[in-house]
């Protein structure tokens, strides 16, 4: 499969941790997916930009500190929806505990990853809209990156 | 050897076999959909799940109990 669009992706939550930080250790848990998910939003690690200009010479530029991203999911809400009562148990979980994320890809290509979610915070944005769920899951481990089967 | 502590993950406790919804809700991707009171069928991981999101409860309602 080449281009693909972002309909039929998921994202789903799981309370358990993987046994090991690859695709079988993520892809033996079981997942609830958030429904009525219109967003997820951006997947990946960045790096800090350390940079040197010697007197002689061009600036060199090496990579620093890695961070692994977070994302912002946005749901229509709803209460009765299993994955996004599980998002805000994540977000109202005040230790530090790590959640198991997956996102699966139109292609059905996957990225796993573990992270915590910074709140839950709901919006209300007048009489038309549908109120809106936007946590932030702030990921916490290297994203696995499962291949379309 | 390290001895550093390995970070906390989410609460992953034995869930009883048998569990009751605790109110009405829907699964968007098992497509199914629970109503509160009545058991709820699924493996042992979804049921972690839905336990950690406060969905089921071992405990049946007292309603659903049959006459002693």
């Amino acid at each position: 499969m080449g281009l693909q669009t972002g309909a039929g992706s998921s994202i789903a939550i799981s309370i358990a941790a993987p046994a090991t930080q690859d695709i079988a250790g993520y892809a033996a848990l079981t997942y609830t997916e958030a429904g009525n998910c219109e967003k997820i939003g951006t997947i990946g690690a960045t790096f800090a930009k350390t940079e040197f200009q010697p007197l002689k010479g061009p600036k060199q530029k090496l990579k620093g500190s890695a961070d692994y991203g977070s994302l912002q999911p946005q749901f229509a809400l709803d209460d009765t929806d299993a994955g996004q009562t599980l998002f805000r148990t994540a977000a109202d979980d005040e230790t530090n505990a790590l959640y198991s994320t997956r996102v699966t890809y139109q292609s059905g290509a996957r990225r796993y990853f573990q992270g915590r979610v910074f709140g839950w915070p709901e919006t209300v944005d007048g009489a038309d809209p549908v109120m809106m769920a936007t946590p932030t899951v702030e990921i916490c481990t290297k994203v696995v990156r499962a291949p379309a089967a | 050897m390290s001895t550093a502590k390995p970070e906390a993950t989410a609460k992953t406790e034995a869930t009883p076999k048998q569990m009751f919804a605790t109110r009405d809700f829907n699964d968007a991707g098992a497509e199914k959909s629970f109503l509160a009171g009545k058991p709820v069928d699924a493996d042992d991981a979804t049921l972690a799940n839905y336990a950690a999101a406060g969905l089921v409860s071992a405990e049946q309602p007292k309603a659903d109990q049959p006459a002693a």
